[in-house]
């Protein structure tokens, strides 16, 4: 391959016919491939680069490491995957050349060890993998160690880059009312004039320039009077468009989701946008299809459209003598164009009889041209150096430097398939054609099988204006819902299902698409899939072991599973597959096709992600104290409060054990800010709550708190807090930290559906709460309130007070999660931090510490608390945690009281058992989740354990069926370990430290 | 992603929004028989056709109904609960007088 003369290109008088629109010869840049220094110019793709240097090897395939090289040129094969510095698998063709740019290809280019295969692909036949699992017994293992070393394309660097060094990958939302993808022709005709008449319009195009490849002046001899097409050639993105229309080059679609949901892939931004269009122009253009015949894949050989993009875009000619095989009018002008060089091809037709406008146009320039070829194989070691073909029966024998196929197209339909669109195969054309299209997607060009310039320009621009015309509608549709009243009922704005697609007789040009491409031949190495190197025979082998619908053999085979997707691939497969069948091809169909439309990076992927997490008013202060954290739902909460940085587990159980004991002894405390909090306001409030929950309110005394229970439907344990009458008609409900959303979401729904004068309001974020416990808490915190009479008498346990503490005004409540005297202080979430430095500074004479989530579970363990969540599951019922005392009886309704009294009256199997171990077991202690047996069998599992300092033995709570003496828990060793039944709590059964 | 209609908010993102499940009516609390809760709770009917569900919008805690063909998973039409109400009770009605 060679770049055309500059000579040669200003002799072309005809501006039009100038090659190498896309580089600048003046700009000339240097790079490296493999080491080697090569020259190219500015606006060139790595592989034209290389391609004009005469470089034709590019890799070696996928299987039987043979040489490859440039063949469709459309970033649709992984013949020109590279790595270009640490990144594998970059397409050649979309690398654009920048100066002192170093690539590599992904394997031993020159000599590779592992071509043997090539010598014995008899004995690697397609289905390999599949069989070596079953037999020989034990072949798998064997096999497996060859295959990770073998298999795959590119490797991933695992050098360790530095954070901050990471490339930061984004993302974007974009609106549109319509979205035109593919600035080809068709695309540009569609966007600009639907631009023109006030459509706010997208043109996305996956090339760094607008054209594509059906844009090409001399299909359209009489000068277009879109001043966007005009302007392609010259510039990148062109001036004086219309303004609603965007453009975004280098931008890959890569999935069309439900309602015209777009992802769009600008992978040198590295940016992911997520585009919302109200309707969406499909103009994605057409693959070419290739030929099947033994060496297929040598370098060299290419589709024409390859050789086409070469000529036109970076001026470089694929060959001196080049044949061409052809079927249809491309293939011919593929050889003008060569004419136009000095350049006189072979042109090799599989047609019986010369196709007269064909012939016609190739007839004043006296070449090679026979008809009713059929290729034997492409001969050369390395790379292309003849095709043989059979000719009226006997062989012939053309010596070339290359071999363009161009034997017809299938529509790049993918995102339309994804958008839900049907794609048939034409049996007549011998071709896949778009049979319908979705609401609000619409195809033009070449993707709808229209390849005249004339008809697609026409076409594309009344589907503009159908477009245009119903979003219009549907605008004033939207401002007409606008202006109706609320109750009404909305009905989802319709985008008219309009059928845009050019009737079939128009597609009808002259049979683009040969019926049989495929020649096989006795010795193999015909490639079906160059991706995966699969030949004729192994698409054989599949349908001989009854592996025979499409998608069977890709399962099998491979086929259309490597990087092209079977874009290449699946049509002649298909044709195999019928042939061997003798099934009708319109019957066989093609395996679906799912998003990406292209290969995506996972820095894509991985990106920027939304989840934020939500932290409490004191947050500061943990970190400050040196806390290590934990996630609790979608909080941060400290887990404990280490002295040094990397405290070993030992340590850990150590500090949490002193966090613990302090509580116990004097006083802690907790963040309790990312507890849910819930106000119910109004005349039913109590009977509202009294419906939600378990236990009964109704009658709750003002200043008064109870546990609160919550079931779901099932009668399933769903969430516990507790319930705080501030004023008959103002209850304020506090829920677990992951289950205030789901309690909420549950108390806005049963609102809606009774009739019950009450308000609901989520004041979660509303409130910072710190749990102040232990025998001095009242002492410590008497200094510290207003407004508040902490005295036994006057404020006693279960009791709630609203009041001012350290200034902030502050609800509190006297519970005892973790079984001693504790006050829970609602502030502000604004003033949390100011309570906290408050209670900080005046607990100091009491030796206060701050304790953390870890500390708080072994307290309210050995209190025998539970947690929902921990030690209920999906299929808890009150009665099973023991917490029958906590439901009522009486009540005539609660969400959940009849399926609990139904599977009450049936009898309740399993509960929640407390038991002790003695404290030697401390160092292997049982897991939560161990099992617990009985009599061989599983009975139930333990839910929570730890050492407590306070007993000084292990407590653990486990499910078990019957009441027993021990519980026989596995360990995870195997070893089992006899755990002594106790009744609950382990501390403080009287629960008289909570009350003093 | 998918739009929904929201009868308050027009069309949204369906992330913004959350399914409780079918619009079903729950048997007694005080005799309903262990059978007809069962029913209730486990087996549903999943249904292929046209069905109303309960939908959540979550940013404004808003619920509301909507009807939904299971087999193309398009939403036909959306009612707040008062205006779904109105239109069972003119529904009961209409049959009632036939």
């Amino acid at each position: 391959m060679k770049r055309i003369d500059h000579s040669v290109d200003n002799n072309q008088r005809d501006k039009s016919k100038k090659w190498g629109l896309w580089i600048d010869r003046k700009r000339e840049l240097s790079f490296r491939f493999q080491g080697r220094r090569y020259k190219g110019f500015e606006g060139d793709s790595l592989a034209s680069a290389l391609a004009a240097s005469g470089v034709s090897v590019f890799s070696r395939s996928f299987k039987y490491r043979r040489k490859r090289g440039i063949f469709s040129l459309n970033a649709a094969d992984t013949n020109t995957l590279v790595r270009v510095d640490a990144m594998p698998n970059l397409f050649a063709e979309r690398v654009s050349l920048r100066e002192g740019l170093s690539a590599q290809a992904q394997q031993l280019l020159r000599f590779n060890p592992l071509f043997v295969l090539n010598f014995l692909s008899r004995f690697l036949p397609a289905g390999f993998y599949y069989r070596s699992f079953f037999r020989p017994r034990g072949a798998w293992m064997l096999w497996e160690r060859v295959f990770r070393r073998v298999a795959g394309i590119g490797v991933l660097s695992q050098r360790k880059v530095a954070h901050h060094a990471l490339p930061r990958y984004d993302k974007a939302y974009g609106f549109f009312e319509l979205v035109v993808v593919g600035g080809g022709l068709a695309g540009m005709t569609a966007a600009t004039k639907a631009a023109r008449l006030g459509v706010r319009t997208l043109l996305v195009e996956r090339e760094q320039r607008l054209g594509g490849d059906g844009f090409e002046e001399e299909f359209a001899p009489s000068p277009s009077q879109n001043t966007l097409s005009q302007k392609i050639p010259a510039q990148k993105i062109p001036a004086g468009l219309p303004a609603a229309l965007t453009v975004m080059t280098g931008a890959q679609a890569s999935g069309l989701f439900a309602d015209r949901f777009l992802a769009v892939v600008e992978e040198k931004k590295r940016r992911l946008h997520k585009i919302r269009a109200q309707a969406c122009i499909v103009a994605t253009g057409a693959f070419e299809l290739p030929a099947v015949f033994r060496n297929n894949d040598l370098p060299g050989v290419m589709l024409a459209s390859a050789a086409r993009r070469l000529k036109r875009r970076y001026g470089v000619v694929v060959g001196r003598k080049p044949v061409i095989f052809t079927a249809n009018a491309f293939g011919y002008r593929l050889a003008l164009d060569f004419l136009a060089l000095g350049i006189k091809p072979v042109v090799l037709d599989p047609r019986p009889v010369p196709h007269i406008p064909d012939a016609l146009s190739i007839r004043d320039h006296h070449i090679v041209c026979a008809n009713g070829v059929a290729l034997i194989e492409a001969v050369g070691k390395g790379r292309i150096e003849g095709v043989k073909a059979k000719i009226a029966g006997s062989e012939h024998v053309f010596p070339c430097d290359s071999l363009c196929i161009a034997v017809g197209f299938a529509p790049a339909a993918e995102l339309l398939v994804q958008g839900g669109c049907e794609l048939g195969y034409d049996a007549t054309h011998h071709c896949q054609r778009l049979q319908s299209l979705s609401e609000g997607l619409h195809a033009v060009g070449a993707v709808a099988g229209l390849f005249d310039p004339a008809k697609v320009r026409h076409h594309a621009e009344k589907t503009a204006e159908t477009v245009a015309r119903a979003l219009k509608s549907r605008r004033t549709q939207k401002t007409e819902a606008r202006n109706k009243a609320r109750n009404k009922p909305q009905n989802k704005l319709q985008n008219k299902l309009q059928n845009t697609l050019p009737a079939a007789a128009l597609c009808d040009d002259g049979a683009q698409n040969w019926h049989d491409p495929v020649f096989s031949h006795p010795r193999g190495k015909e490639f079906v899939d160059l991706d995966e190197d699969l030949q004729i025979s192994d698409l054989h082998d599949s349908v001989r072991d009854g592996y025979d619908s499409m998608q069977l053999v890709k399962r099998y085979t491979t086929l259309g599973m490597g990087v092209s997707q079977g874009r290449h691939s699946n049509i002649n497969g298909l044709r195999i597959v019928s042939r061997l069948t003798e099934e009708d091809p319109a019957r066989l169909g093609l395996s679906t096709v799912r998003p990406p439309a292209a290969p995506e990076s996972f820095g894509m992927l991985a990106g920027r992600s939304f989840q934020p997490l939500r932290l409490s008013p004191m947050h500061r202060r943990h970190t400050q104290a040196g806390a290590k954290t934990m996630v609790a739902g979608a909080w941060l909460r400290p887990a404990y409060y280490p002295p040094s940085q990397q405290p070993s587990a030992k340590e850990v159980r150590s500090i949490v054990e002193r966090e613990a004991l302090a509580v116990r002894n004097s006083v802690g405390m907790i963040d309790v800010t990312t507890l849910g909090g819930i106000d119910v306001y109004g005349e039913d409030a109590a009977e509202f709550v009294d419906r939600l929950y378990c236990w009964s309110y109704k009658k709750q005394l003002v200043g008064r708190a109870r546990y609160l229970l919550m079931t779901d439907e099932a009668g399933v344990v769903a969430d516990d807090g507790v319930c705080c009458r501030f004023a008959p008609d103002h209850l304020y409900l506090t829920t677990t930290t992951g289950g205030s959303d789901a309690v909420y979401r549950a108390l806005l729904f049963w609102r809606s559906q009774w009739n019950l004068k009450v308000e609901v309001s989520n004041s979660t974020a509303a409130f910072a709460g710190v749990n102040v416990a232990g025998p001095f808490a009242r002492e410590m915190l008497e200094g510290l309130c207003e407004g508040v009479d902490l005295s036994r008498e006057a404020f006693p346990y279960m009791g709630v007070r609203e009041g001012r503490v350290a200034g902030c005004r502050a609800r509190l409540l006297r519970v005892g999660f973790v079984g001693e005297l504790g006050y829970e202080i609602h502030v502000p979430f604004a003033e949390g931090e100011a309570l906290w430095d408050a209670l900080m500074q005046h607990g100091k004479r009491w030796q206060m510490i701050p304790f953390g989530v870890e500390a708080q579970r072994l307290l309210r363990l050995e209190k025998g608390h539970i947690i929902i969540g921990q030690d209920t599951d999906g299929l808890t019922l009150p009665h099973e945690a023991e917490m029958g005392w906590a439901v009522s009886r009486k009540k005539p309704f609660f969400i959940g009281k009849r399926p609990i009294e139904i599977q009450v009256e049936r009898g309740i199997t399993k509960r929640l058992t407390g038991f002790t171990l003695p404290a030697r077991h401390r160092d292997d202690l049982p897991k939560e989740c161990n099992l617990v047996m009985h009599e061989g069998a599983i009975d139930g599992r333990v839910t929570s354990i730890a050492y407590s300092p306070t007993l000084r033995k292990i407590v653990g709570l486990a499910y078990a069926s019957r009441s027993r003496k021990t519980l026989d828990i596995q360990l995870d060793s195997g070893r089992s370990l006899q755990a002594t039944i106790v009744p609950l709590p382990f501390y403080d059964p009287e629960g008289a430290r909570q009350k003093i | 992603m998918k739009l929904m209609p929201c009868p308050v908010h027009g069309e949204r993102n369906i992330a913004e929004f959350v399914c409780k499940g079918p619009v079903l009516s729950m048997p007694s609390a005080t005799h309903g028989s262990p059978q007809l809760w069962a029913r209730y709770l486990f087996l549903a009917e999943n249904k292929a056709g046209i069905i109303d569900e309960w939908w959540l919008h979550t940013a404004s805690g808003m619920w509301f109904v909507a009807r939904r063909d299971t087999t193309c998973d398009e939403i036909l039409q959306t009612w707040s609960i008062e205006a779904y109400r109105k239109e069972r009770r003119k529904k009961q009605k209409t049959t009632a007088q036939r």
